[in-house]
């Protein structure tokens, strides 16, 4: 009696059955693991990374726009607005913003998640009064007071008052990187800055042309800018970049605030926001190689 | 009727500009006196505001119109002081409480106002037969006899606009007793900072 065929049969499809499963399973198994693999070899070198104490050099630029207080002045004769936010009025208002571009040195901690930074710093303040007189037929200078004694008091028409006052600053930064190191990455950062004058211009435009060659008696009644001012700011950052190559971050920083000592300056400013632009060019690689 | 439609718009940006000519300097600046809060503080800046106590109620400038004149006729030169009575500095829209007070000097004549500028440092005798005080209200006038009192125009100045003459600021006090018919009234702390221009003075 013949064995039945089948009997031998069966084993050996089942047997080759059961080898493609297993190369398909350990495909899979590969294809799965590879990334995890991959991943967890970027992490080491991360984690490597973030064991370093990373140093960067940061070359900034930005701006600090700042509102300021309605600007009462007893050499301004214009009406002052009490209801400042009435737009349809015609009334004089004063503006603050601040540029600045500098450098800056960062020195990583606590496995790269604080970063605090140092540096030199140019400000370009510039603070201006004028008139707003949007949907008014009202006239749009304002005058100045510029002469009084026994016999006389003189007026000069001005449409724009504006002083320039250039500050050398140290910026002093606290950055915290919650995240791991991705190409594009979110922080946060606490900072400040304390500023030195270093100069100042006041201009004036005239309605009337013909007053320039006043313009130093008109400025003479107008306050100097502050010695010194200081910033403090709470922001959030882009990072555009691997942690050890060179990268682009932008900054978005509200709110600012500045401190001036003197009560009397030319504006007096309550608070604002900033955008701020800046390279990274990490330090560690060049001195590793 | 193209023409028209061109011209309209400039003539009405012409004729707006022509108006608005320191209209801002025209305003009045009310700052309150530090220690009689109802009544502008003294100022020489020609704020064109003024201010007294009549019989212990304020007697005060309008934000609007026109708070001083002064007018040569017949002989006398009379400074018009023209307000309210018994209100806050921006409640003026009860004409009911108008009231306007006028000093008649008959010892002073100028031409035009520029002449004004004599008056600095100049004190008037209400009791003077050259001076007198008369008082509009509620559309009556009547003349007080004076029984003391004096206007001090402390300070006569030029105010000039882009080095161009624009008014006289007229700065100064006043206080008089007097008799209102058979009433007895008191004018007390009286004070002003006005400007007189080619708008607020008349010579006819």
């Amino acid at each position: 009696m013949n064995p039945p065929q089948n009997i031998l049969v069966v084993p050996s499809v089942y047997l080759s059955n059961l080898l493609h499963m297993k190369t398909k399973f350990i495909l899979t198994c590969i294809l799965l693991l590879l990334p995890g693999i991959f991943l967890s070899g970027q992490e080491k070198e991360q984690e490597k990374n973030q064991d370093k104490k990373l140093k960067f050099i940061y070359l900034e630029s930005g701006i600090d726009l700042i509102s300021c207080e309605q600007p009462e002045k007893e050499y301004i004769r214009a009406d002052v607005d009490p209801y400042y936010y009435d737009f349809v009025s015609d009334h004089i208002r004063s503006l603050l913003y601040n540029e600045y571009f500098g450098v800056k040195f960062e020195y990583r901690l606590m496995k790269n998640l604080l970063g605090v930074s140092g540096g030199l710093r140019y400000n370009r303040m510039v603070s201006s009064i004028g008139k707003t007189a949007y949907w008014s037929e009202s006239p749009d200078f304002f005058y100045v007071n510029f002469w009084n004694d026994e016999t006389n008091t003189e007026y000069a028409k001005v449409l724009e008052i504006n002083q320039k006052s250039d500050y050398i600053g140290i910026p002093l930064e606290l950055r915290i990187y919650p995240y791991k190191d991705y190409p594009v990455n979110v922080y946060f950062k606490a900072g400040g800055s304390f500023n030195l004058l270093a100069g100042s211009k006041t201009n004036l435009v005239f309605k009337d042309e013909t007053m320039n060659q006043y313009e130093r008696n008109v400025v003479s009644v107008i306050e100097e800018p502050s010695s010194y001012f200081a910033s403090f700011s709470l922001g959030v950052g882009l990072k555009i970049g691997k942690l050890a190559k060179p990268g682009f971050i932008l900054e978005a920083s509200i709110p600012v605030g500045i401190v001036t000592p003197e009560k009397a300056t030319f504006v007096t400013p309550q608070g604002g926001a900033g955008f701020q632009f800046m390279v990274r060019i990490p330090l560690n690689k060049i001195i590793e190689k | 009727m193209k023409k028209l439609i061109i011209y309209f718009p400039i003539f009405m940006a012409l004729a707006i500009a022509a108006c608005s000519d320191e209209t801002e300097l025209k305003k009045s600046v009310f700052i309150p006196d530090k220690v009689y809060s109802d009544l502008p503080a003294y100022t020489e800046w020609g704020y064109n505001t003024f201010g007294a106590y009549y019989d212990m109620v304020p007697f005060i400038s309008n934000e609007s119109g026109v708070p001083a004149k002064i007018i040569n006729t017949g002989g006398k030169t009379s400074f018009m002081l023209k307000g309210h009575m018994n209100q806050g500095y921006y409640y003026y829209y009860d004409y009911g409480n108008e009231t306007t007070l006028i000093f008649d000097f008959y010892s002073f004549d100028p031409q035009i106002y520029t002449d004004l500028i004599s008056l600095n440092d100049i004190t008037f005798d209400l009791t003077s037969a050259t001076c007198g005080v008369r008082v509009l209200r509620d559309t009556a006038g009547y003349d007080l006899d004076i029984l003391s009192g004096e206007i001090v125009f402390k300070r006569a100045k030029n105010l000039l606009v882009d080095k161009q003459m624009v008014e006289i600021i007229l700065s100064g006090t006043f206080e008089f007793q007097a008799l209102a018919g058979d009433e007895p009234i008191s004018v007390t702390l009286g004070r002003f900072d006005v400007g007189i221009g080619k708008d607020n003075f008349y010579r006819y």
